[in-house]
């Protein structure tokens, strides 16, 4: 009688981990899938977007080296383009995080920056290529790259 | 009846005073790990001891209440939202998962893990006006799995370690 007790508790144990396993193995498989999809969906971009809040949106190519300063709301971010790949070069958020990102180069990749709330991501040529004269004419300074190229 | 209510309020008081603390220590760890943003969510063994061993109110509380003390005296509004979006959601899900009592702590953790960074993201989507942080979610997706298994199993041995902390229920 007890060992039957211990038994039946041994499986109704075994049978909490099977759960538990299954819950995780599903957060992996979710995760997985959703990796996947990503990485099969991906292109490789020719511009960058730059938005930052309360800023014009402003776009720039990949296929040009240059150096663009970045008015956030707590402060300035250099980004650097180099060899077809953006990457954050300075920022003057205090975690550094935007920096740690790396470099981009595939449609939809970005480099976020929370405290300055900048978004940089990349995007497919084709359809806004038109697009950076149109931002970047409105004014002589635009709003958000004071710096220009290099 | 009074003598319980000054113990309660001791053992509040001692735990958010302890997630503050990690929450102090965590920030202090420059970021060592690989990927950008990712924290091991050291507080979190305060909640969980809270949750498994005293009950759902005080680790709802517990967690606001740091939340809200850390972001007043080291943080600002933007990280207030950040830390609210994910600290909440993770301890709400958690508290639910904790009730329907099938799963094993260190699970409850990691989905908990994975909550609190897919708060912070959907703020930042909503904050930042863009959906380009799908890459971001990913990564910090497989992060809040893995520290929420650390998390979860050092939880579970304090949960296992520490049965003298007065609680609701032996007072």
């Amino acid at each position: 009688m007890k060992q039957a007790k211990a038994t039946h508790k041994e499986s109704k144990q075994k049978k909490s981990i099977r759960l538990d396993l299954l819950v995780i193995g599903g957060l992996l498989l979710v995760g997985g899938i959703f990796g996947l999809v990503l990485f099969l969906t991906s292109k490789p971009g020719k511009a960058v977007e730059i938005r930052a809040t309360g800023e014009k949106t402003v776009i720039v190519p990949l296929d040009e080296d240059g150096r663009y300063e970045i008015q956030g709301v707590n402060g300035v971010n250099v980004l650097v383009v180099k060899d077809g790949k953006a990457r954050m070069d300075e920022a003057s958020c205090p975690d550094g995080i935007c920096m740690a990102m790396g470099e981009i180069d595939t449609v939809n990749r970005s480099i976020v920056c929370l405290p300055n709330e900048i978004v940089v991501s990349v995007i497919e040529t084709g359809r806004t290529w038109g697009g950076i004269k149109s931002t970047t004419t409105d004014s002589d300074e635009p709003d958000v790259i004071a710096g220009g190229k290099q | 009846m009074r003598q319980n209510k000054t113990a309660k309020l001791a053992t509040y008081g001692l735990l958010i005073a302890l997630a503050m603390i990690l929450s102090y220590v965590e920030a202090q760890i420059p970021a060592f790990f690989i990927v950008p943003g990712m924290k091991l969510g050291l507080t979190n063994i305060v909640v969980l001891f809270a949750l498994y061993r005293i009950g759902y109110k005080s680790a709802f509380f517990v967690n606001l209440l740091r939340i809200l003390l850390v972001s007043m005296l080291f943080g600002n509004g933007m990280s207030l939202a950040y830390s609210l979006a994910g600290g909440m959601l993770s301890t709400l899900v958690m508290m639910l998962l904790k009730r329907s009592g099938k799963l094993k702590i260190v699970t409850v953790s990691i989905v908990g893990g994975i909550c609190h960074n897919v708060g912070q993201i959907l703020v930042a989507i909503v904050i930042l006006q863009t959906t380009a942080l799908a890459w971001y979610l990913l990564v910090l997706w497989f992060s809040g799995l893995a520290s929420g298994l650390v998390i979860g199993l050092i939880g579970g041995e304090m949960v296992k370690r520490l049965n003298k902390i007065p609680t609701d229920r032996s007072m």
